[in-house]
């Protein structure tokens, strides 16, 4: 289970590279999504190791939260308003 | 015993899958590639984390509820990326 935790914090730390050189906004914010998905692994993870019952809820709340942030800012970047 | 292995495994492998997917986000030059490798490999990885819970917990109430969370993932992540992909196709083509 250490060997899953070392290879997720890992790729989170060589995540940060293209969150900092990215050309546009979008790669970016792509990195951002990622790295947010790497983050609910590492929490599901952790829950198991930790034997607790409500971490599991966070990577739940987690994989939601990526996908009404994401559909908002597609439609901010894509020049529309939200209700369009 | 055996179910904790199993469970361990799966794990293992779907942070792998994380890492090489990492690695495909920074080799790859057009962001139309960057998309295509993290909805492939993001979506598959989290997937068998996910599911890796599961066959550690079994039918309790954490299992299923991490169950849930891989259904959820392996529905959103394609919705996600092709709304991003289709805001960058819409700011390129201006």
């Amino acid at each position: 289970m250490n060997i899953a935790i070392f290879l997720l914090i890992a790729g989170s730390f060589v995540c940060i590279y293209p969150l900092v050189k990215g050309p546009t906004g979008m790669d970016r914010f792509l990195a951002l999504v990622v790295l947010t998905l790497m983050c609910a692994g590492f929490i599901g993870v952790y829950a198991i190791v930790q034997e607790s019952d409500f971490l599991v809820d966070f990577t739940l709340d987690t994989v939601i939260l990526v996908f009404i942030g994401a559909i908002a800012v597609a439609k901010y970047m894509g020049g529309k308003e939200l209700d369009d | 015993m055996i179910s904790d292995l199993l469970g361990t495994g799966i794990i293992i492998l779907g942070a792998l899958f994380c890492l090489i997917g990492t690695v495909g986000l920074i080799r790859f030059n057009r962001i139309y590639e960057r998309f295509d490798v993290v909805v492939k490999s993001f979506g598959f990885g989290i997937f068998l984390i996910m599911i890796g819970v599961f066959a550690g917990e079994g039918f309790t109430g954490m299992g299923m509820r991490s169950l849930l969370c891989a259904l959820f993932i392996w529905l959103s992540l394609p919705v996600v990326i092709y709304a991003l992909a289709r805001a960058t196709h819409r700011i390129e083509k201006e």
